[in-house]
């Protein structure tokens, strides 16, 4: 099983580089103590304001070549802002002939990957696979007949039409979130490799966040539109009450509503994911 | 710009073509699917709201066409899962042939490139719920042969403008006008309503976590959660679904936003809300086309914006922003 670290903000490199132990992840959370990570996740998968700079990509990517650990850029839905943005990043992976992987969780993405960087190895983020990951699922399943429960596990990139389309796009690899119903029992022969983030899974996102706005006249919160962020979701989230049975927390930070999952659950999937095909576990110290 | 509204009967298609309505859509929901189904899986994004028998919608369209009205078919879920694709494609070629829907509304890629692959001739409308948000993706499905993109909520108009510059006029682009917010990115929800209606906007408490790296703020946690609340009002309860003063809707509005959307190219404005009353679809049919007429007839942006929020009759709502698709 590959092991990837996911950092989301540049700060984070200094201190995993001066003190890794601080990013290993807690036995106490359902994980094995000997988790050695090979591959760097860098990057924004939810918010375009949050978009790292160029200079902070390089850094990463720079970090991994001192280490010996492979790179992977995670990249996040985008207007024609963050698109612009995003353009500037990866040009300068492939100027540079950084190569590596670049997770898409946007179709423009992936289109622009698949058109204009070669190099660049695309990635279907686990936002643009689409599986349900309701926290009422569970109780609401308990109401369909056994027959009908697979096909709340599942999703079209299991079938042909998907395949064919995502085969066209150069993508081999589909990453997923760790699923309150369970993972579809087919998921190995769905013909990918396959990613599992640990021990968040994401539940909802938007571009209008609680937090950006908070400290903002009334009449200028909760809009769309780019424009300075304070990144107050740093260090801070929301933690939702009512989790209809979820085993584990519902919490919102910065744009996103997350559910972590609770130790025993992590436990449990760690065991049985090489059964699912799945090959690399994504493990995230924070979503975001 | 066509006026897009939402319908599931013959009477209500008659109305709201009668209203100003250039183009319907519908969801479908025949008993052959809930046979094999069951109510719990559904067709589309909505449990209510649908036309339930090929016949009703044949009928449907019937009288849409004799008013020279076209009438599209949501099938908008975010995904399918491959074992209902031969039931939805099968779906789809009865709904255009017997049907006689003018075009498909489709999320799903996978969806769009098989009916595509069945049915070269059908049209597709890449539903909101595929987060079309930049030029890429509109020349992504462009690719897969849709011939229309429905931006999500909540796209500023600059924004818009450059996506709309930048794929250029090949396409037909559909916008939000009325009805119905979503607090989060409609197409990056992974929650559904079929599970216990909107996951996001049901009422419940919020605990604030702090660590030390936490910023500290002037306003209170208590204060911008009372903000929070009442824009939750706004997008997720849509301010109760209770008509305003002048008898318009009281939601979410992009109205005063038209002059630019015609501008950029926008073709259609879309109202949401296929469950809801005849009476809200068609005072919303009226006071979209109240306000067109009035860009139709060349009066300035300034003005249509002023008129608009005068015909509205909410200035509270207006001044907050918080119903606003565009600001």
């Amino acid at each position: 099983m590959e092991w990837a670290l996911s950092v989301c903000h540049a700060r984070q490199l200094g201190r995993l580089a001066a003190q890794p132990e601080t990013f290993r992840p807690p036995g106490e959370d359902g994980f094995p103590d000997d988790v050695d990570f090979t591959r760097l996740y860098f990057g924004q998968e939810f918010c375009e304001r949050a978009l790292p700079r160029v200079d902070e990509v390089l850094q990463a990517v720079r970090f991994c070549h001192d280490t010996g650990r492979k790179f992977t850029l995670i990249t996040p839905y985008v207007t024609e802002d963050g698109l612009a943005r995003l353009e500037d990043i990866l040009e300068s992976l492939e100027r540079y002939g950084v190569g590596g992987e670049v997770v898409a969780n946007d179709w423009g993405v992936l289109h622009l990957l698949h058109d204009r960087f070669p190099s660049l190895v695309p990635v279907l983020g686990r936002l643009l696979n689409k599986i349900w990951r309701d926290p009422r699922m569970k109780s609401y399943l308990k109401d369909i007949p056994p027959g009908d429960r697979d096909s709340f596990k599942t999703c079209s990139l299991a079938g042909p039409f998907m395949q064919d389309l995502l085969g066209n796009l150069g993508v081999k690899r589909i990453e997923m979130d760790n699923l309150p119903q369970g993972l579809p029992g087919d998921l190995p022969r769905w013909g990918y490799l396959v990613s599992l983030y640990l021990p968040y899974g994401c539940i909802q996102t938007g571009r209008i966040c609680f937090f950006q706005s908070w400290g903002l006249a009334p009449e200028d919160k909760f809009r769309a539109s780019p424009r300075a962020c304070p990144r107050s979701c740093r260090g801070q989230w929301l933690e939702w009450n009512g989790n209809s049975g979820l085993d584990g927390k519902v919490l919102q930070k910065g744009n996103t509503v997350f559910y972590r999952q609770s130790a025993p659950w992590v436990k449990k999937s760690l065991e049985e994911a090489a059964s699912f095909g799945v090959g690399r576990i994504v493990y995230q110290a924070e979503p975001l | 710009m066509q006026i897009l509204a939402p319908a599931h009967s013959v009477r209500e298609a008659d109305v709201l073509i009668s209203c100003g309505a250039q183009e319907l859509y519908c969801g479908l929901h025949p008993a052959a699917w809930t046979r094999r189904h069951g109510k719990k899986v559904w067709l589309n994004r909505r449990g209510a709201g649908n036309v339930e028998s090929f016949a009703e919608l044949k009928e449907l369209t019937g009288v849409a066409h004799a008013r020279g009205v076209p009438v599209h078919l949501t099938l908008n879920l975010p995904f399918y899962p491959p074992e209902h694709y031969t039931d939805v494609l099968d779906m789809a070629e009865r709904a255009t042939v017997e049907g006689g829907v003018d075009a498909l509304i489709i999320a799903d890629p996978g969806m769009i490139v098989a009916v595509k692959r069945s049915r070269p001739d059908i049209a597709v409308h890449v539903s909101s719920l595929a987060a079309v948000l930049n030029s890429e993706a509109v020349k992504f499905f462009a690719g897969l042969g849709a011939s229309r993109i429905i931006f999500p909520r909540y796209i500023p108009l600059a924004n818009l403008r450059r996506v709309t510059a930048e794929a250029g006029n090949s396409l037909g682009y559909e916008v939000f006008i009325l009805n119905d917010g979503c607090m989060f990115e409609e197409g990056y929800c992974h929650a559904s309503h079929t599970f216990g209606g909107a996951f996001c906007s049901a009422p419940r408490n919020y605990r604030l976590v702090r660590t030390p790296e936490a910023q500290e703020k002037q306003e209170s946690f208590a204060h911008h959660l009372a903000d929070y609340r009442r824009w939750i009002w706004c997008v997720g309860w849509n301010c109760g679904g209770l008509p305003g003063p002048q008898g318009y809707p009281d939601g979410m509005c992009g109205i005063c936003a038209l002059p630019e959307l015609q501008e950029m190219g926008v073709t259609t404005l879309k109202i949401i809300g296929r469950e809801g009353s005849l009476g809200k679809k068609a005072a919303s049919v009226r006071l979209v086309r109240r306000v067109l007429d009035l860009v139709e007839s060349g009066t300035g942006p300034a003005e249509v914006k002023k008129r608009a929020r005068a015909i509205r009759g909410t200035p509270g709502g207006c001044d907050s922003g918080y119903l606003c698709y565009f600001r």
